[in-house]
C-alpha cells in the first residue's frame, strides 16, 4: 500500500480512531521565493546555481539580507527550510570580500557539529572554482587532533565548535586565536531553543565573555541564531546575546501535505487512570508502517526503551518474512561509523525503519521519511515539531503520529490539540544574572582578561548595559583570594584553572551517584540530584531502577555514593520529607481583596524524617525506620499564590478537603508549567501550605530547582493564571474519578476530594485575576 | 535587602574570607631589595624591580661559562637538531627563564620573574625583572622588549612550550607584542631528553645539573611552590619568602649556558665521550637526519668500540645501513656478518639485508640463495621456540627463496643473468 491508501485505511479504521483525539491536516505549501540580494556577491550566486538552487525562499533572502548589513537576526524556520544558506551565505560572502574574515558557529552537540561542515564543504567546493585562496572550515572539539590545532587557530575561516569547547578550550586561550577574534565578523548559534534553564544561562554568560574578547580585539560580530518555533525567539536571543535582534520568520520553504495524529492509549482502568502501555501501542501503530514499507522513524524517550522497542519490531518482520536487517536501532552509544551508515541507509531508502532516541531530532541529515511515530510527548512543542519533521517531503504526504503516555503532560497535549496546532505557548527562559552561574563566569573572564575598576560585565557591544553588581562581586572575589587589584584593574590571582570547574550544562552542582555492588565488579547504574537522594537512596531504600529492585545498603553522603545491590521484595519505601519553606525577599507582589500573588527569593531546606515499608497491593504499612540525613538548605526563586483566609467556606468544602485540595493544585501547577515555559518536569518543586508562616493564608509555592533560580518562577509569576487554565484542562478532561498520576496526583496523596476540590481552587484562581 | 556579598556567600558555602592581610608595605622591602642588589627602575610604562648580577668568564658552573662563546653555528645544528640554528651566534643569544603565576597555562598566568643572560664586555650578565605588582607588567614586558634589541638567539628549557607562549600571551593582552617567532631558539628540553632519556629520569634541569653538571642546588625551592610565593607576596609583601625565587632562577639561567655547552660538546666531541651517560644511537641519528652520514658512519665507529654498550645491535645496524647509503658495501657486508657471527644471529635484517645485496648487486645468485637458507634456518629455530613467527618475515624469505631458485633455473646452475 502506500502512504496515501494507509492513511485511508486509518481513517476508516473504527477500533485505530475510538483512541485517536485529533486528526490534523496540514495542506501542502507552495514555495515562496525571492531574489537574490542585490549586494551578495556573484560568485556565490554562480555556486548556487551549479549547486542547484536558482531562488532563495522569502525567509533565506531576508536573513541574508538583514545579516548581510550588520543586523544581528533570529531565524525562526520549521525542520528541513534550507536554515542553513541563511548564515553560510552572509559568512562566505564575508569571506569573499576579504579574506581574513573569520566565523564561529556554535552547535549544541559535536555530531552537528560534524554534519553541519559537510554541507558546508559542498558550497566551498563550487565557490573555490572561482576564486584564487581556499576557504578553510573546520570543527574544533575535544576530538581534534593537537598536531591539527596550530592551523586551525591560524588559518579556519570557519571554526565549528560547541559552547563548552568554547568555554574551557578556546577563549581561556584566546591569545592563540588572535586571527579569529581579530577578525569575527560572524557568530552563528544554531538552534538556539535548545539553550534555556540552565545551559541557556551559562551560555548567555560564555556569550558575555566571548562579546569582552571580541572588544578586546576591537572586533564587532553580528550574531546570527536559528530558532525552532517557541513563544519567545527575539527576547530568548536578546537574552542568550545580550545584542538587540530582527527576527525573520516568513518562511517560504515548499511543504508537502501532512497529517498529524494524537493518539491515546485506551483506559483500563478507570478508578486509577491507568492507560494501555504507551510503548506497546506505538509497537503496534509503527508495524502497521513498516509493514506496507513506508519509511518510518520512531522516537521513543530513552535509550533502553529504543532496544526494547527495536527487537519488537525486529520480531515482527521475521514473523512476516521480512528482513530484520530493515529495521536499525538509533542513539547515543552506537559507534560513529555505525551511525553514519545507518543514516546513509536512510537517505537511500535502504532502512525501512530506525527506532531512535531524540538523537536523530537535531539536523543530523537523514534525508525526509514518510511516517514518524512519537512514543510520547518529546518534553516540548517544539521537540515534537522538530521530530514530526523528520517526516514529509517537499512533495507527496506524510504523517506524524503521538502517542501520548500517562504522564500529566502527555494527557495534556493529546486533549488540547489547540497547543500543538495555534501559535506556539512555550518560551525558552534564561536569567544570565544568576548569582552562581554570573559568578563563575565572571571567574572565567577576569582569568582571560583582567577587569578594569569601572567596568560593567554583560554590556552590549555599543558599550551600553552591562551590571551593576559587577564591581561587587569582583570586589568579593578579591576578598576570596581569587582577584587581586591593581592599577585600575582586577587581575586573576590563582593557580587553577576556572573554566574547567564549570560544567554548561549540570543543572545541580553535584550528583549521588548509584552504584550496584550485586556483582564483583561494581557498576555505576545511575546519578540521582543532591534533593532527591534523601528520598530515594537513603540506607535501607529500596530503589528502583529501570524495573530492577535494588536495596540500598549505604548512603555515602560525604562522598556522594549510594551503595545498592539487587533484590525481589514484595513492598517499597515511602520516604517522608519535611519540608520547609521561608521568604527571603520579596521582589514583586500583587495584592488584591481576593488573592495574593508574588515572587522573591526563599530558602527551602528538606529533611527526610523517617520512611515506611509498603507491601505491593495492599498497600500495607509493614515497617519503619528513621532517617538520619543532614538537612538540605536551596536558596532559590519561588512564585506563589495565596487564596484568602476564607476561601475554604467561598467554595464549599471543609478544612480537611481544603487541604488537600491545595495539594492537588500544587501538584497539577508544577507539572503544568512546562507546557509554558520550556524545561523538565524535575527544574520545579512545589509546596502546598494551609497556612503560610508570613500572612497565614492558603498558598501555593513553586519554586526553581536551582540555586539562584534561572528565571522561572519570575515568568510564573506573569503567566499563572495560563498555567491555571491548563490545569483544568489537563483535570477536568482526565478519565480518572478522584486523582491519579496523570492530573493531580493518585488518590492516596490527595484524598477522596483532592481532585474535585482541585478544580474549585483553579477556577477560583482563573476567575479572581489579579490584575 | 541582602547585598550581592552576602548572597554570594550563601549560595556558595564558602565562609567569610578572612581579614584582608595589610597592605602597608612591610618593613622588610627595602633591606631586602638592597641585599638583593636590586633597585627599581622606571621606564615610560611604568616601574619595576631590576637585578643584575654579572659572573667572570672564567665563572665555572659545572663548566667555565667562557666555554659557551667558543660554540659555533654547527654545534647549535646538533644540539637542536635543527638546520636553521646555524646562523646562532653566541653572543648574540638570550638566555631566559620566567616564573609565572600558575603551571596550568592559559591567559591568567602571568610572569612576574623573567631572568635573562647574555655575554657582554667580557662578562656574563644575568638581569632579573619583577613585577611587585600586576600593574608594573607592562613596564617589565617593555625592559624585556628592549633587551631583545640586539638579539637573535634564544636559548630556555621548554621555552618553546611554556615560558615563550606565556609571555607572547602577557605582550598580547598588554597591547605590547613581541615577534618571537623572529628568534632562532634552541630548547634545551627537547635537546637534553634526546641525550638523556634513558640515563636522567625525569629529565628535569635539577638532574641534568646533578648528574651531568656536578652539582647540588642548596636550599632550592621546587617549581609548584612558587605561585603561591607569590600571592602570598601580593599580599602581604614580605619579600623574605620570594629571596629563594630570584635565586633559583639566576640559577636556572646558569645551567641554561652550562648545560648548552654540554650538549654542544657532546656533538663536536662525541669522540671523547664519557661513557654511559649517553644516548649513543640518538646522537649518531641526529648526525645521520642532518646529513652528515660520514660523520655519523664515525660517531658509530666510536661507540661500537665501547665494552658493553647497551645500544649494540642497534647501532651495528645503523653503522650497516649508513654505510650501504654511502655505497661503502664491502664495508657494510662487514658489519652485517659481524651482527650475524658475533652479536645475534637471529636477527633477520642482516640476512635480508646480504641477501639483497648479492642478488641486486653483485648478481651472485647463488651466495644469496646460501645466505637465505641460513636465515630460514635461523627463523625455523626461533619459532620453534617462540611457538611462531612474525608472519611478515616469513612469508618475506619463503617469497625471496622462491624467486632465487626460479632465476637460478633460468639462467642455469651458477649463471650470470
Amino acid at each position: 500500500m502506500t502512504i496515501d491508501q494507509v492513511i485511508d485505511s486509518l481513517k476508516r479504521d473504527s477500533g485505530f480512531n475510538s483512541n485517536t483525539t485529533y486528526w490534523k491536516h496540514i495542506p501542502a505549501r507552495e514555495a515562496e521565493y525571492a531574489e537574490f540580494p542585490e549586494n551578495l556577491d556573484k560568485r556565490i550566486i554562480t555556486a548556487l546555481q551549479k549547486h542547484g538552487i536558482k531562488k532563495l525562499y522569502t525567509h533565506q533572502a531576508d536573513a541574508i539580507t538583514s545579516a548581510i548589513s550588520g543586523k544581528n537576526t533570529v531565524i525562526v524556520t520549521p525542520t528541513a527550510s534550507g536554515k542553513t544558506l541563511c548564515y553560510n551565505i552572509p559568512v562566505l560572502n564575508a569571506v569573499l570580500h576579504s579574506r581574513e574574515a573569520r566565523a564561529l558557529y556554535l552547535f549544541p552537540t559535536k555530531a552537528l557539529a560534524q554534519d553541519q561542515l559537510t554541507e558546508l564543504h559542498s558550497i566551498v567546493e563550487l565557490l573555490e572554482e572561482d576564486i584564487d585562496f581556499d576557504i578553510k572550515s573546520y570543527t574544533f572539539d575535544g576530538d581534534t587532533p593537537q598536531s591539527a590545532r596550530k592551523a586551525i587557530k591560524s588559518s579556519g575561516h570557519i571554526v565549528v565548535t560547541n559552547p563548552d569547547m568554547l568555554h574551557t578550550g578556546v577563549m581561556p586561550h584566546h591569545t592563540t586565536w588572535v586571527k579569529l577574534f581579530e577578525n569575527l565578523q560572524y557568530i552563528v548559534i544554531d538552534e538556539i531553543h535548545h539553550y534555556r534553564g540552565v545551559f541557556g544561562s551559562h551560555l548567555a554568560n560564555v556569550i558575555r565573555r566571548l562579546k569582552r574578547i571580541c572588544r578586546f580585539y576591537n572586533s564587532n560580530p553580528v550574531f546570527i541564531c536559528c530558532s525552532a518555533t517557541i513563544a519567545n525567539p527575539v527576547e530568548l536571543a536578546e537574552h542568550v546575546t545580550g545584542e538587540p535582534m530582527f527576527l525573520v520568520d516568513n518562511n517560504g520553504a515548499p511543504q508537502g501535505e501532512k497529517y498529524f495524529i494524537l493518539y491515546n492509549p485506551p483506559v483500563v482502568n478507570r478508578e486509577l487512570g491507568i492507560r494501555r502501555s504507551y510503548i506497546k501501542e506505538t509497537q503496534r501503530i509503527a508495524s502497521r508502517f513498516i509493514n506496507h514499507m513506508l519509511q518510518t522513524i520512531v522516537f521513543m524517550r530513552t535509550r533502553m526503551s529504543v532496544e526494547i522497542l527495536l527487537t519488537y519490531l525486529k520480531d515482527f518482520m521475521r514473523k512476516n518474512k521480512k528482513s530484520a536487517s530493515l529495521i536499525r536501532g538509533y542513539r547515543g552509544g552506537y559507534l560513529p561509523l555505525q551511525r553514519r551508515e545507518i543514516e546513509k541507509g536512510l537517505r537511500d531508502g535502504s532502512i525501512t525503519g530506525v527506532v531512535s532516541t531524540n538523537a536523530l531530532e537535531l539536523g543530523i541529515d537523514i534525508g525526509r521519511l514518510q511516517v514518524c511515530v512519537m512514543a510520547g510527548y518529546p518534553g516540548t512543542i517544539s521537540s515534537t515539531w522538530q521530530q514530526a519533521g523528520r517526516s514529509g517531503r517537499r512533495t507527496g504526504l506524510s504523517l506524524a503520529i503521538l502517542v501520548a503516555s500517562s504522564s500529566p503532560l502527555d494527557q495534556y497535549i493529546v486533549n488540547h490539540p489547540e497547543y500543538m496546532f495555534s501559535k506556539s505557548p512555550e518560551s525558552g527562559i534564561v536569567d544570565p544574572d544568576n548569582l552562581v552561574i554570573l559568578l563563575s563566569h565572571i571567574k572565567c573572564a577576569a582569568f582571560e582578561l583582567p577587569f578594569d575598576t569601572d567596568e560593567r560585565f554583560g554590556g552590549r557591544f555599543d558599550g551600553s548595559g552591562g551590571l551593576d553588581s559587577t564591581q561587587e562581586i569582583l570586589e568579593y572575589l578579591a576578598e576570596e583570594n581569587v582577584l587581586h587589584r591593581a592599577a585600575g584593574k582586577w587581575h586573576w590571582m590563582a593557580d587553577t584553572y576556572p573554566a574547567e570547574a564549570v560544567s554548561l550544562r549540570s543543572a545541580a552542582e553535584e550528583n549521588v551517584v548509584i552504584i550496584d555492588k550485586t556483582r564483583p565488579d561494581e557498576k555505576v547504574i545511575g546519578e540521582i540530584d543532591l534533593f532527591a537522594a534523601p528520598l530515594m537512596v537513603h540506607d535501607e531504600a529500596i530503589y528502583i531502577h529501570e524495573g530492577q529492585q535494588y536495596h540500598v545498603d549505604k548512603l555515602d553522603w560525604e562522598r556522594r555514593k549510594a551503595y545498592v545491590h539487587e533484590v525481589n521484595v514484595d513492598h517499597y519505601t515511602d520516604a517522608q520529607l519535611k519540608t520547609d519553606l521561608k521568604v527571603i525577599e520579596i521582589f514583586e507582589e500583587n495584592q488584591t481583596l481576593t488573592n495574593t500573588t508574588g515572587y522573591g527569593e526563599v530558602v527551602v531546606s528538606c529533611v527526610a524524617t523517617m520512611f515506611k515499608k509498603v507491601k505491593f497491593n495492599t498497600h500495607e504499612n509493614i515497617g519503619w525506620a528513621k532517617i538520619n540525613l543532614p538537612e538540605l538548605e536551596l536558596h532559590t526563586m519561588a512564585f506563589w499564590y495565596s487564596f484568602p483566609e476564607e476561601i475554604a467556606q467561598s467554595i464549599g468544602v471543609d478544612n480537611q478537603q481544603l487541604g488537600d485540595g491545595i495539594k492537588a493544585v500544587s501538584n497539577v501547577l508544577s507539572r503544568v508549567v512546562p507546557l509554558f515555559v520550556m524545561s523538565d518536569m524535575r527544574d520545579f518543586a512545589s509546596m502546598p501550605m494551609v497556612r503560610a508562616p508570613l500572612w497565614q493564608k492558603p498558598t501555593v509555592f513553586i519554586w526553581d530547582q536551582y540555586p539562584g533560580g534561572v528565571g522561572f518562577s519570575k515568568k510564573l509569576f506573569h503567566i499563572y493564571q495560563d498555567v491555571a487554565r491548563a490545569s483544568i484542562g489537563l483535570v477536568s478532561d482526565c478519565g480518572c474519578e478522584n486523582g491519579c498520576p496523570s492530573c493531580v496526583g493518585p488518590v492516596l496523596e490527595v484524598g477522596e476530594y483532592g481532585k474535585s476540590t482541585a478544580l474549585l481552587l483553579l477556577d477560583y484562581m482563573v476567575k479572581n485575576a489579579g490584575k | 535587602m541582602a547585598s550581592i556579598k552576602e548572597k554570594l556567600r550563601g549560595l556558595s558555602h564558602i565562609s567569610a574570607a578572612a581579614p584582608a592581610a595589610e597592605r602597608r608595605e612591610s618593613d622588610s622591602s627595602s633591606r631586602i631589595i638592597s641585599e638583593l642588589d636590586a633597585r627599581i627602575v622606571e621606564n615610560d610604562y611604568g616601574a619595576y624591580v631590576f637585578r643584575e648580577k654579572r659572573f667572570s668568564l672564567n665563572f665555572v658552573h659545572g663548566v667555565p661559562l667562557h666555554e659557551f662563546l667558543e660554540l659555533k653555528g654547527p654545534d647549535f645544528v646538533c644540539a637542536g637538531k635543527n638546520q636553521e640554528l646555524e646562523g646562532m651566534q653566541p653572543d648574540k643569544v638570550l638566555f631566559i627563564d620566567t616564573e609565572t603565576t600558575g603551571l596550568a597555562g592559559g591567559t591568567g598566568t602571568y610572569a612576574f620573574l623573567v631572568g635573562v643572560g647574555f655575554f657582554a664586555d667580557s662578562e656574563f650578565v644575568v638581569r632579573q625583572y619583577f613585577m611587585r605588582d600586576y600593574g608594573e607588567e607592562p613596564a617589565l614586558l617593555h625592559a624585556l622588549s628592549r633587551v631583545l634589541q640586539d638579539k637573535t638567539g634564544l636559548v630556555s628549557y621548554n621555552g618553546k612550550s611554556y615560558d615563550i607562549p606565556v609571555l607572547n600571551t602577557r605582550g598580547i593582552i598588554n597591547k605590547d607584542r613581541i615577534p618571537w617567532d623572529a628568534f632562532k631558539h634552541l630548547d634545551l628540553l627537547h635537546a637534553s631528553r634526546r641525550l638523556w632519556r634513558k640515563t636522567i629520569t625525569p629529565c628535569t634541569l635539577q638532574n641534568i645539573e646533578q648528574n651531568i653538571l656536578g652539582f647540588r642546588r642548596e636550599g632550592d625551592i621546587p617549581g609548584w611552590e612558587i605561585p603561591a610565593l607569590y600571592f602570598d607576596f601580593l599580599r602581604n609583601r614580605d619579600y623574605e619568602p620570594i629571596v629563594p625565587v630570584f635565586k633559583h632562577n639566576v640559577m636556572d639561567i646558569l645551567s641554561l649556558v652550562s648545560i648548552t655547552v654540554n650538549i654542544c660538546r657532546a656533538f663536536s666531541g662525541y669522540e671523547n665521550l664519557q661513557q654511559n651517560q649517553y644516548d649513543y644511537f640518538s646522537i649518531i641519528k641526529t648526525f645521520e637526519e642532518l646529513g652528515d652520514h660520514s660523520k655519523a658512519v664515525h660517531a658509530c665507529e666510536v661507540f661500537l668500540e665501547y665494552e658493553s654498550l647497551p645500544e649494540l645491535v642497534q647501532i651495528l645496524l645503523k653503522n650497516a645501513t649508513l654505510l650501504k647509503k654511502m655505497n661503502r658495501m664491502e664495508e657494510a657486508e662487514r658489519v652485517w656478518f659481524k651482527v650475524i657471527d658475533r652479536v645475534n644471529r637471529f636477527f633477520p635484517e642482516p640476512y635480508t639485508e646480504l641477501a639483497k645485496y648479492y642478488e641486486h648487486k653483485l648478481r651472485d645468485i647463488n651466495r644469496a640463495l646460501e645466505i637465505v637458507e641460513r636465515a630460514e634456518k635461523r627463523m625455523n629455530i626461533i619459532a620453534e621456540l617462540r611457538g611462531g613467527l612474525n608472519n611478515d618475515i616469513k612469508e618475506q624469505l619463503i617469497y625471496r627463496k622462491q624467486r632465487l631458485v626460479r632465476k637460478l633455473k633460468q639462467t642455469g646452475e651458477g649463471g650470470e643473468t
